[in-house]
């Protein structure tokens, strides 16, 4: 687990901003986190605290108002930011793949699956029509979908969920890809398909030799399948390092109250589930100081005003809070 | 190979099962044996005209010549299409009971929605059976439409055996004259309607998609466009140019009624852009012009046909009224506008002269509005059970 491999995608400082009529909305405001080759890197958070407008910020999809206004974006050393749209194009699907959390509607209503995998194949390889049909049985295969020869010329509105979800792993995957973004990709499925997405998934990435990016605020997703967690809160990554480090020594309040706040298995009935006061704060008007201090239980004058930046706390183990003392948290709450 | 009994039309369908099918199409053939049978002698001779024309004989050769060998080319056409059909759709159907589960496209899904709806299905005979008759114009109508007989004893007959809606005041066959309304009316609603669609798609798509300010600007022109009285409008650009021909109607109420179209296709495109699909699409990517192309403009094309298909109604309404206010079709070709133009001073007397054209106004309209009614609620998801 600890042998270092060297870096696949990098973002530096990433800061998106939406320019709105009621202000501006930073909706990424200065992250940082590093997706090593092979490995799959987690970034959690709440609803609204950036974590899809990173994935689309990484992929070039950030529509007006909104605007990368600083940061760097490195995908094995070539700085995405700097690639004009045509280039770009030849990024998205080929280099960086993205699928999306809606199965249901991610895939065009009027055409066939099969059409829509060799389109995929087709928008970056000069490959003929039989090539590119053979390619996207062999992907639905991949997927492990039944019977592809007959299912490549069927519709989406035939197809269940999970197996929609399947398909578009195939076309993300279809020109193999060095990264995926995974946005949500199992919220929308119940729990048995969402284990065997995850599992398909694991599997493909040793197959594939992909790092894969999972944005999801389940938690105990991310547990089983990352290998490092970036915690994001209010735009900001709050704390980044491996996941087995993390959930043995949470070094942030928020991601100490969110790993005391999931019920576990075996917990006292009549225990009260922890739960973090407060809601999450408005990205157009943002505390001052840190952004966590009206939530956090151990705020002091300080956190008001002053903003911490993302340390170093132990070797591989970075944390935005001013509160950290030798590593760890002054905190009395049992770890989970 | 393909069985001989296939290719007998209806033979095979029926030897599959399909018998309203086989029916269909063994009647179809029946119907174009007979005209062919009936008419051989003038399709032939139609032929031999053209080959001794073409051969470099000093022979005569009319458009009424031109629109004998079009017909006669039409029905042996015909006749060789249906064998072909009745063959290629046998051995489709045969293919397909070897799998075991027949793949439903989308389009038989919508046919089967559509048949279940006999309001819809008479639309489409009403359709097919009106431009059948556009076709065979030379072989229906009795007399050739313009020709003028006896203009002494052959003028404003009553309707007889030899003259089926008798002659008006210059002793045409007013029978023959709705016959060959007939594909002006067609030809103008079907020629109109394509290029008011394809401008408004075209504008639609870029306003829809590019958003900002050129769709400000776009939509505003079609505000613009949409303030005035569409008629008065057509009617002073026509009467701006020197000579009138079907062509130039045709372009101008094209030009003059792409704006609902417009609007319709921006509204598809602005909703179905923010779909996860499009996102999906520029994630693996897809550049602009994929997108509208492969994604937004097929998922845009069951309104954009529904509203054509009602257009063309509206369009031949338009084409009969600037006719029949002698703006339109020129006589003596004969449209539907100006046969009822020509004989409103028969209204009173001889009232099945103006009564046929209008007849014949109404039924084409009230056949394109059920097509498309028919159509709107078969491609309508919502509304299938």
């Amino acid at each position: 687990m600890n042998d270092t491999r060297p870096p696949q995608l990098q973002v530096r400082d990433l800061k998106t901003h939406f320019f709105t009529e009621d202000g501006v909305v930073r909706a990424v405001d200065g992250i940082s986190f590093v997706l090593d080759k092979g490995r799959t890197l987690g970034l959690v958070g709440e609803s609204g605290c950036g974590k899809s407008v990173s994935a689309l910020s990484v992929m070039g999809l950030v529509s007006p108002p909104g605007w990368i206004v600083e940061g760097e974006i490195l995908l094995d050393g070539l700085d995405l930011l700097e690639v004009p749209e045509s280039g770009m194009r030849q990024v998205r699907g080929n280099r960086i793949s993205m699928i999306f959390q809606e199965p249901m509607t991610s895939l065009n209503p009027v055409f066939t699956i099969g059409n829509q995998i060799m389109e995929a194949i087709r928008v970056h390889q000069k490959v003929s029509r039989n090539e590119a049909r053979d390619r996207a049985i062999e992907m639905l295969r991949k997927v492990k979908i039944p019977a592809p020869e007959t299912r490549v010329d069927e519709f989406p509105h035939q197809m269940s969920g999970g197996m929609r979800q399947r398909v578009m792993i195939a076309m993300a995957l279809a020109c193999g890809p060095e990264v995926l973004i995974a946005d949500e990709p199992t919220t929308a499925l119940d729990v048995t398909i969402q284990a065997q997405i995850m599992e398909l998934l694991a599997e493909l990435q040793s197959d594939l030799k992909m790092s894969i990016l999972l944005i999801t605020h389940n938690l105990g997703l991310v547990a089983e399948v990352s290998d490092h967690i970036a915690v994001m809160y209010a735009s900001k990554v709050v704390e980044y390092t491996g996941t087995r480090e993390l959930f043995a020594s949470p070094a942030h309040p928020y991601t100490h109250g969110l790993l005391t706040s999931v019920p576990t298995l075996g917990m006292p009935r009549d225990r009260e589930l922890n739960v973090i006061p407060g809601q999450v704060p408005n990205p157009l008007h943002f505390p001052s100081g840190c952004k966590f201090h009206p939530r956090c239980p151990l705020a002091e004058e300080r956190c008001q005003t002053e903003e911490p930046l993302l340390e170093e706390v132990q070797p591989g183990h970075w944390a935005a809070c001013h509160m950290i003392e030798g590593g760890s948290l002054p905190l009395s709450g049992v770890n989970p | 190979m393909i069985p001989l009994h296939d290719w007998m039309p209806g033979w095979g369908h029926w030897r599959l099962g399909q018998r309203l099918k086989g029916t269909v199409v063994a009647g179809l053939f029946a119907l174009f044996v007979l005209l062919g049978l009936w008419h051989a002698r003038t399709i032939w001779g139609s032929l031999l005209h053209t080959a001794s024309k073409l051969s470099g004989a000093e022979v005569v050769y009319t458009s009424r010549d031109l629109d004998f060998l079009v017909t006669s080319l039409f029905v042996v056409a015909m006749l060789v299409l249906i064998v072909l059909f009745s063959g290629l759709s046998c051995r489709r159907r045969r293919q397909a009971e070897h799998l075991a589960k027949v793949p439903e496209g989308q389009w038989s899904i919508v046919w089967r929605q559509f048949q279940r709806n006999p309001l819809a299905v008479a639309g489409v005979v009403i359709i097919l059976a009106l431009y059948l008759v556009a076709f065979l114009c030379p072989f229906i109508a009795p007399y050739d439409p313009i020709d003028q007989g006896d203009r002494v004893r052959e003028r404003l007959l009553p309707p007889s055996a030899q003259h089926l809606l008798g002659t008006d005041r210059f002793a045409r066959d007013v029978f023959s004259r709705v016959v060959y309304g007939s594909r002006i009316s067609l030809l103008v609603g079907f020629l109109s309607v394509g290029i008011a669609v394809t401008i408004g798609t075209i504008v639609g798509a870029m306003a829809g998609f590019y958003g900002g300010w050129i769709e400000s600007l776009i939509m505003r022109f079609v505000d613009m466009m949409l303030s005035f009285p569409v008629l008065i409008l057509i009617i002073t650009v026509i009467a701006l140019w020197r000579e009138q021909s079907i062509w130039i109607i045709i372009t101008v109420i094209g030009l003059m009624s792409w704006m609902g179209v417009a609007r319709l296709v921006r509204a598809q495109f602005l909703v179905l852009k923010e779909r996860e699909f499009c996102q999906a699409a520029r994630a693996l990517g897809a550049g602009n012009s994929r997108l509208i192309f492969r994604h937004l403009l097929p998922n845009s094309l069951t309104p954009i046909i529904i509203s054509a298909t009602l257009r063309v109604g509206n369009t031949i309404l338009l084409e009969a009224a600037l006719s029949y206010l002698g703006l339109g079709v020129q006589p003596p070709t004969a449209s539907w506008g100006n046969i009822v133009y020509d004989t409103k001073g028969n209204l009173f007397t001889e009232w099945w002269m103006p009564l046929s054209a209008g007849l014949a106004i109404v039924i084409t309209v009230v056949g394109y509005n059920l097509l498309g009614d028919g159509l709107r609620d078969a491609l309508d998801p919502r509304l299938r059970e």
